[in-house]
């Protein structure tokens, strides 16, 4: 029958979570399809027109490592790339651009319609279909009857989204589009735990009617930073941001009308992020401040909407408008589209594996927004994950599952998985344990090779990865294998301790002000075979000390993880286990420590108790 | 899981305690009692049976307290019974047959009372040390410990860290928001105020510790000087094993002691000579490591050992005293050199002298435990979580330059760890919390 379609992995909705999920499933040799309303919203930027930032730049690097498609469809759409936190030390800057909007949409869709093994439909799902507890297929709104083996959900704020607009109140997902209801409920049916989450945006401004002439120009960097490890030059014109701010005025208007805000009318439950405030808490909480910035961010080349960031609203559209012509600049402003707040409903991520499978429905993965996240970025390292469990599962091979001392990708879904979240969770640098490890220039060599070894990185990519890993670990030893005395080094005007030792070329490295030109003037055996090959090296002395000390407290984090449990533990011999923690050690026979402790119900105490019994045993086996 | 455990002490008492924490527990009385819940925190007396054939096993008080106003913050009761074996016994094995309920570990009401977060890492700690308090001071220290004192003084100094740290880490995650110029003034001026102040706490002569673990003397000295006999005497019974035969004791032998109510650890060494045997030569080094360690040493020799001299310039310092034993045997052969070392004279054989070296000891303790309200530390690992922390600080300030911005913020986020360690905390949420709360965020 026509109207009967089969697929191995499915993905429903195009985002930013959709769209990585599909292509990673896809790249994994997996049959594939992507369901979405609507085929001209795939890769919609719906919120700020910017891709990157501290911690997300991080996280946008990672997905270009394990050759997600994100990072390249950013460079090509980057319309003001600059690196963030330029001189404050390399494991803390982060690669952000504004993106043209429609650009972005377009390379995208370009990118997926492309992709080997991937199908895609417009065509909206109405009905999920279960056998028993598992997931099996769905229908859709043209009457298609889809049958999946795993199915990953990526619907972000469609799940009972309720737009505000001062007193105005409309159903809806993004702007003008219609909510998915329904699915909601069927979740509901199997106890997910569901809770509500908000989040805001600003008018969209008419770049024709604002006078840039008097305001603050932030430019693009002259020297601009990627994403994607495989992008060389940027093909676009950069543009320059302007910056503007709130006045007194401004904070009079807001406060008087205050109560027509939806935020403050109580007509909102859910609970908005602290570091995303609308204008209206940040006058409300931070009353002594007496102005805030605005950047007027261009949403593309060919286009005249500004996306005014840092003002985003619920009051009602006459305010918004009265507010803005008070801003130095926006005198004369048209709004195109009122601000808004938007509240929906998410599933408590406490609910899934590491591997973003739920632990109630099997076969069903959920990614993205839908899990309590906000940000691109954070959608997109979530479609990633899910999209290459499901398709590792329909093959029956191992859970490829990120830690906290590996990514930030694995920091993002641990802290989800384990702690669930109060509010939009947003990646910050300051969640990573290991933050110096993990840094946006190394996320290659970090991850590249995880990739290749479980397939989901392409014979280009692993090619480039492989040579670029080659010549770094050749002019590694090199340096590790040419020395020169104290007394020599002087010379050259480097001065260390003359303590008659010879230092290597390496340790050469980690003094202060010496770099690589100055290695070469030395040896100039050393042969230059890149910049990045040289800032790596560099920034490996740079952190020396550091990373040492990082690396023994991940192997202290590991040694446990990876304890192998043996295969044939009685596990009835433990006194102090429950016999109800027995009878799932006894089913799932875990194979290391770490996977015992993400078995559901599974105390850290019973955990304790296996591992010190292991811990007995193996310092039994040395001694 | 439901844990219960007998709470008093083992063995025939008038009254024995059996403490129950979790889930389960209101079904547990209900079994047991055969009655509804009490009301909450009020005694009340009780048939308490056994669960299978209702045949009665003692009569006694139940005390019923809900979660989470409970030690271990879980639901939990108390059933006081009559302190004999059999009851405790009968008891146990009833509450064995209830489903999900289990024997609990040493410590594991408190462990349960930390995780979920009625108790700080310290008090759970001093609670062991209450029950394991042997001497007033002891007990003395403990209880201030648990009053919170310390966890109040170490909770402060991590809180200025956090403040600290949240500016830095906001600098970071928040590059593009237009954050006070002069948030990182004085950054360093707070830092060096609170490496004063946990360098104040380091300088306490390691007093909690002493008090905790006992103050430390050891006994060394020549082969055969009468060392082992000394610990016998001091603690009133045969511990080590004395015999006419140089180099009976090889390992080190320690006796606890109350003096005057101060905790001691006493410990006898190995006699130091030039030895050929291998075990023996094994105890001597430890012997010589241990007097290093000692809080006292007390050197013992007798008349004749004359040729000891490098021993005496390598050990003899303000921390030992100095013992000549056997002066029963005479004292003619003491040379002027020892006698410049201002010896005491005792015979243990003839109990003779005793009384003053034991003042002498009492007089050294004294002056080594003067407490004061500024000891913090009572244990090890306190003190070397402070001195990394310390050691982390120093790195932070010696960070001038904006390019090593992401490792001073390193040496900070360790900085607080190591401090967090001490109260058992460690919490990224916290920095971001009071990131939030202090600037306004949100580009």
């Amino acid at each position: 029958m026509k109207n009967e379609l089969s697929f191995e992995v499915v993905v429903v909705g195009g985002g930013h979570a959709g769209c990585e999920a599909a292509a990673a499933s896809a790249r994994l040799g997996v049959n594939t399809a992507l369901f979405t309303h609507k085929f001209d919203t795939i890769g919609e930027m719906s919120c700020n027109p910017a891709i990157g930032g501290l911690g997300k730049g991080h996280l946008v690097r990672e997905i270009d490592a394990l050759d997600g498609v994100m990072a390249e469809v950013a460079d090509m759409s980057g319309i003001q790339f600059r690196l963030l936190n330029r001189s404050r030390g390399p494991a803390v800057r982060g690669p952000r651009t504004q993106t043209d909007r429609s650009l972005y949409k377009k390379y995208m869709q370009k990118k997926l319609v492309n992709y080997c093994n991937l199908s895609i439909f417009s065509d909206p799902v109405i009905k999920f279909n279960f056998k028993n507890n598992d997931i099996i297929g769905f229908s859709t709104q043209s009457g298609k009857e889809i049958k999946a083996s795993k199915i990953i959900l990526t619907t972000g704020t469609f799940l009972n989204g309720l737009i505000h607009i001062g007193e105005e109140r409309t159903p809806a997902g993004r702007y003008n589009e219609k909510p998915s209801t329904g699915l909601s409920e069927q979740l509901e049916k199997y106890n997910f735990k569901i809770g509500r989450l908000k989040t805001g945006t600003p008018p969209r401004l008419d770049a024709r009617t604002i006078n840039f002439e008097k305001l603050e120009e932030q430019f693009a960097d002259t020297d601009p930073s990627f994403f994607s490890f495989l992008t060389k030059k940027t093909i676009n014109k950069q543009i320059s941001c302007r910056i503007t701010y709130t006045n007194e005025d401004v904070h009079e208007i807001i406060s008087k009308n205050i109560k027509r805000s939806a935020m403050y009318s109580g007509s909102i439950q859910g609970v908005g992020p602290r570091y995303c405030p609308s204008i209206e808490d940040k006058i409300k909480k931070f009353a002594d401040k007496q102005r805030h910035q605005i950047f007027l961010e261009p949403e593309g080349l060919n286009d005249h909407t500004i996306y005014p960031n840092g003002i985003s609203t619920s009051l009602p559209s006459d305010i918004q408008q009265e507010i803005c012509s008070k801003i130095n600049g926006l005198e004369e402003v048209k709004i195109i589209r009122p601000g808004y707040a938007i509240e929906y409903d998410f599933v408590d991520p406490r609910e899934l594996f590491l591997t973003l499978e739920t632990k109630k429905i099997k076969n069903l993965y959920l990614a993205g927004q839908i899990n309590g996240t906000t940000g691109y970025e954070e959608a997109a390292a979530q479609g990633l994950i899910a999209g290459i469990n499901a398709a590792l599962a329909f093959k029956s091979n191992e859970p490829f599952i990120l830690d906290r001392s590996e990514a930030y990708i694995g920091v993002m879904i641990d802290d989800l998985v384990t702690k669930g979240v109060a509010e939009p969770y947003r990646m910050f640098t300051s969640r990573a344990e290991y933050r110096l490890t993990l840094r946006s220039d190394n996320s290659d060599i970090r991850l590249t090779k995880k990739g290749i070894d479980i397939g989901v990185v392409q014979k280009n990519r692993e090619d480039i990865y492989k040579a670029k890993f080659k010549e770094l670990s050749k002019t590694q030893s090199k340096m590790n294998s040419l020395t020169i005395t104290p007394s020599k080094a002087e010379k050259f005007g480097i001065n260390i301790a003359k303590d008659g030792i010879s230092r290597t070329a390496n340790q050469l490295l980690g003094q202060k002000n010496v770099n690589m030109s100055k290695i070469r003037e030395i040896w100039p055996e050393i042969k230059y075979v890149s910049k990045e090959i040289d800032e790596q090296l560099e920034i490996n002395s740079h952190y020396k000390g550091y990373l040492k000390k990082q690396k023994a407290d991940i192997l202290a984090f590991k040694r446990d993880e990876n304890l192998i449990i043996p295969k044939n533990l009685n596990y009835d011999n433990f006194a102090g286990l429950s016999n109800e923690v027995k009878s799932k050690f006894k089913k799932i026979r875990p194979k290391t420590m770490g996977q015992a402790l993400r078995i559901d119900g599974i105390t850290p105490a019973a955990v304790y108790i296996l591992l010190s019994h292991l811990k007995r045993k193996s310092i039994k086996h040395i001694a | 899981m439901t844990i219960y455990a007998l709470s008093t002490g083992p063995g025939v008492s008038g009254i024995a305690v059996i403490r129950i924490s979790g889930k389960e527990t209101k079904v547990a009385i209900n079994k047991i009692t055969g009655k509804s819940l009490p009301k909450p925190r009020m005694a009340v007396l009780r048939k308490f049976n056994k669960i299978n054939d209702n045949q009665l096993i003692d009569e006694g008080i139940l005390l019923w307290f809900p979660g989470p106003e409970s030690y271990t913050g879980e639901d939990m009761a108390e059933f006081h019974v009559h302190g004999s074996r059999a009851v405790i016994k009968e008891i146990q094995n009833s509450l064995s047959q209830i489903p999900n309920l289990r024997l609990a570990e040493a410590g594991e009401f408190t462990k349960l009372a930390f995780q979920n977060g009625k108790i700080n890492l310290l008090k759970a700690e001093s609670v062991s040390d209450l029950i394991s308090s042997e001497t007033e001071i002891q007990r003395q220290q403990a209880i201030k410990v648990m009053s919170g004192k310390s966890a109040e003084k170490f909770n402060l100094l991590r809180e200025r860290l956090l403040k600290i740290l949240s500016k830095v880490e906001a600098k970071i995650d928040f590059p593009e928001d237009d954050l006070p110029e002069n948030i990182l003034l004085n950054i360093h001026l707070e830092t060096k105020s609170i490496r004063e102040d946990i360098q104040k706490i380091l300088n306490d002569q390691k007093v909690g510790e002493r008090i905790r673990e006992g103050f430390k003397i050891s006994i060394i000295g020549p082969t055969n000087a009468g060392k082992s006999s000394l610990l016998n005497y001091l603690s009133k019974r045969d511990v080590a094993i004395v015999s006419e035969i140089a180099g009976t004791t090889r390992d080190i032998i320690e006796a606890h002691l109350n003096l005057d109510g101060y905790p001691v650890v006493i410990s006898d060494t190995a006699g130091i000579r030039d030895s050929k045997n291998e075990i023996e030569k094994k105890g001597i080094k430890l012997a010589l490591k241990k007097s290093e360690n000692a809080d006292l040493n007390v050197i013992v020799i007798e008349p004749k050992s004359v040729d000891f001299k490098d021993f005496f310039n390598d050990n003899i310092t303000k921390k030992s005293i100095l013992v000549i034993n056997k002066i029963d045997l005479g004292t003619d052969q003491i040379s002027s050199e020892i006698k410049k070392y201002d010896p005491i004279y005792i015979s243990i054989k003839e109990e003779k002298n005793l009384d003053v070296l034991i003042n002498l000891i009492k007089e050294n303790l004294k002056n080594k435990f003067v407490s004061s309200e500024d000891i913090f530390i009572t244990r090890e690992r306190h003190r070397i979580n402070l001195e990394q922390c310390l050691e982390s600080l120093k790195n932070f300030e010696e960070k001038k330059s904006l390019e090593d911005f992401d490792k001073a913020a390193e040496d900070l986020r360790l900085a607080t760890r190591y401090l967090g360690i001490i109260v058992g905390k460690v919490d990224v949420e916290e920095i971001l919390g009071s990131i939030f709360s202090d600037f306004c965020i949100g580009k």
